[in-house]
This record gives structure tokens, sequence and C-alpha cells, in this order.
């Protein structure tokens, strides 16, 4: 081998050893950090759909969707090493709004409530805890709504609060209170449906006309072929109504 | 839902029964799926997307959402799918034997 080769080798070396080494490479700072770990979640979700696009039925039993629980302690550990970067809060939002009924969500709404509750980012965390089963969500939503300054953080405490305890069968009074708080101020509010001033509506609608023993409201409306009809044509039957869609 | 659906309707036919759906599709998507799943029962279409005016009076945020309705016109169940449904239902119907004697 002349030197001209073993120089060019050893260079080829070098390269190849840098590569190996980059992504684990602690020079990023930790928002690069965060987006590499956003990425790498998206990639694997994107994976999956792609897969189960092109997958036989038989096939698309043994997918698994990508959890992100499993994302979850690397977001945490992210935000724990750099507390006092703005990428620390993003990897708490990260794991309180994607884990579900998981310790994990615990614990970054623990860290959230330590150190977050007047960030103006953390509106849309209410709303993912509406369905939770853990008493910490209830916890979180009760401090950011004494502690936050903000409308629209409130306002999604408020009724993500009502929401929560609905589900728990308990607190309807408190339930109907804070929905009437939010349907009085949140038409500012934009929500899926509306604004959230109009969904504190729809659930105190729900409260006070679509509970057990009561007689159903009136339905009219028309069928796909423009034909009319009414809910109460079907009195003297029992009847069962079925919101659903073919997706 | 759809098997259970069919097979509820058609177990009851000639009962005092109705299956009445808000479906919340586009109309050529409802049309397809109404003709796909053979759905002989009562649909109203409610505007072509969930935000539809019976969905949202109705506080839906989920589907498919139930409602079980006696033959007064009182909800009496919410929720139930499948077999829990069809007992329900079941029940409702005895109720309202029952409560036609003398």
């Amino acid at each position: 081998m002349n030197p001209r080769s073993l120089l060019a080798l050893l260079l080829l070396s070098a390269l190849v050893l840098a590569a190996s080494r980059a992504p684990a490479d602690s020079k990023l700072t930790p928002r690069q950090q965060y987006t590499a770990l956003e990425q790498e979640y998206d990639s694997a979700r994107n994976k999956y759909f792609q897969d189960y696009g092109n997958a036989s039925e038989k096939e698309r039993e043994k997918l698994t969707y990508p959890s992100p629980e499993q994302f979850s302690d690397r977001f945490l550990a992210l935000a724990k090493a750099h507390p006092e970067d703005p990428a620390a809060l993003d990897a708490l939002i990260w794991v309180a709004t994607n884990c579900r009924q998981n310790k994990s969500q615990d614990g970054s709404l623990d860290l959230l409530m330590s150190k977050y509750l007047t960030s103006p980012a953390l509106t849309n965390v209410s709303f993912a805890l509406v369905y939770s089963d853990s008493p910490k969500a209830e916890e979180f939503l009760r401090a950011l709504l004494k502690a936050s300054p903000h409308h629209a953080v409130k306002g999604l405490a408020a009724y993500s609060l009502g929401r929560y305890l609905l589900g728990k069968d308990r607190g309807r009074a408190e339930a109907e209170k804070l929905f009437e708080e939010v349907a009085a101020s949140g038409a500012d509010l934009p929500a899926y449906r509306g604004t959230y001033a109009d969904l504190a509506k729809g659930e105190l609608f729900e409260m006070q006309h679509l509970g057990i023993g009561q007689v159903a409201p009136e339905i009219v409306g028309k069928n796909v072929d423009g034909k009319e009809t009414k809910l109460s044509d079907y009195r003297g039957k029992v009847v069962v109504i079925d919101f659903w869609g073919d997706w | 839902m759809y098997p259970h659906e069919r097979s509820l309707v058609k177990r009851l036919e000639g009962k005092p029964f109705a299956l009445l759906g808000v479906n919340s599709d586009a109309k050529e998507r409802l049309k397809q799926a109404m003709k796909k799943e053979q759905i002989t029962w009562h649909s109203w279409w409610d505007g072509g997307d969930t935000g539809g005016p019976i969905a949202t009076k109705w506080n839906v945020h989920g589907w498919p959402t139930i409602y079980v309705l006696d033959h007064k016109g009182v909800i009496r169940a919410k929720g139930p799918r499948e077999e829990a449904l069809a007992q329900v239902v079941d029940n409702l119907l005895k109720e309202m034997a029952q409560s036609a004697k003398p």
C-alpha cells in the first residue's frame, strides 16, 4: 500500500467513525434533541400508516401502532436534563398531550405544575386530560385553573375539568358551574366545533335535557333523498338513535 | 356495528321498534355505505360532517353514540352496543307489552 492510499484509508475510517457517532452527539442543543425525538416518533407513525395501507387484512393484525409511551421516557429525560431550556416545556407538553393513562403523563404533569403553570403554552394540555383516569389530571386542571393568568388556558381548563368530572360520574353541580362560566366567557376561544362557549352550552344542554328519564328533544331532519321526518313520528315505538359515520 | 344492527332490525321486523340513524358522512359516502352495507333503516343526513346541527345539539363528541328511547319517547339508555343494546331493546319491548295489558 503506498502512503497516499494509506492516508485515504485513514481519512475514510475517520469519516465512517464520525458518521456512526453522529446520532449520539451530545452537542445537539436541547431544541435539536427535541426536534429529533419528535421526528423519530412521527416517522415511526408514518411508517405504520404506510405499512397498513400496503398490508393485507391478515398482515394488518400483526402491525402495532407505535405507542407514544415508548418515547415518553426520553422526552421526560430531556426535560429533566435541561430544565431552563424552552425545549423542556415542549417536551413536557408532548408527553402530557400524547401519553394517555400512563405514569409518564403523571410525571409530566408534576413537572408542569412545579414550574410552568403560568405559561400561555398550556392551552391544549387540558383537553388531552378529559378522558384521563388519573387523579393527577384533576389535580393539574385545578392547579392550572387557579394559577394561570391566561384567558384561553383558564377557559379550556374549566371546560376540561367539567368533562373530566362528568366522566367520573361525580361533581355534577361543580361541572355545571364550570360550563356556565365557559358558556359566558368562551365565545372567543375556537374549538374543533364552533367555540368553547358552544361546547360548554352543549354540555349544559345534555345535562339538562339528555339525561336518562327525560323525554328526548325533537329531531327534525331530512334523509339522503331529501325526505323530511321527525323523531316524534316514531312515538309508540321503542327507538334506537345511532349517531354514526362510515369511517 | 353494521352486522349487529342488520340482525337487530331483521329480528324485530313487525315489532314496534325503529332504528334511526343520524349520519355525519358526505352525501355520496352515505349513499354508498347504505348500498354496500345493506342499510334499510332510516337515517337523517346531518349536513355532511361531524359539526352537523343534530350532532351539535345532542352534544355528540364520539361516533357511534347510541341513545335508546322507550315508546313514550323517554331516554332510557345511553351508549349500549351490540349484545347489550339488543338486551335493552328487548326489555323495553317487554315492558311496553306489559303496560298495554289491561
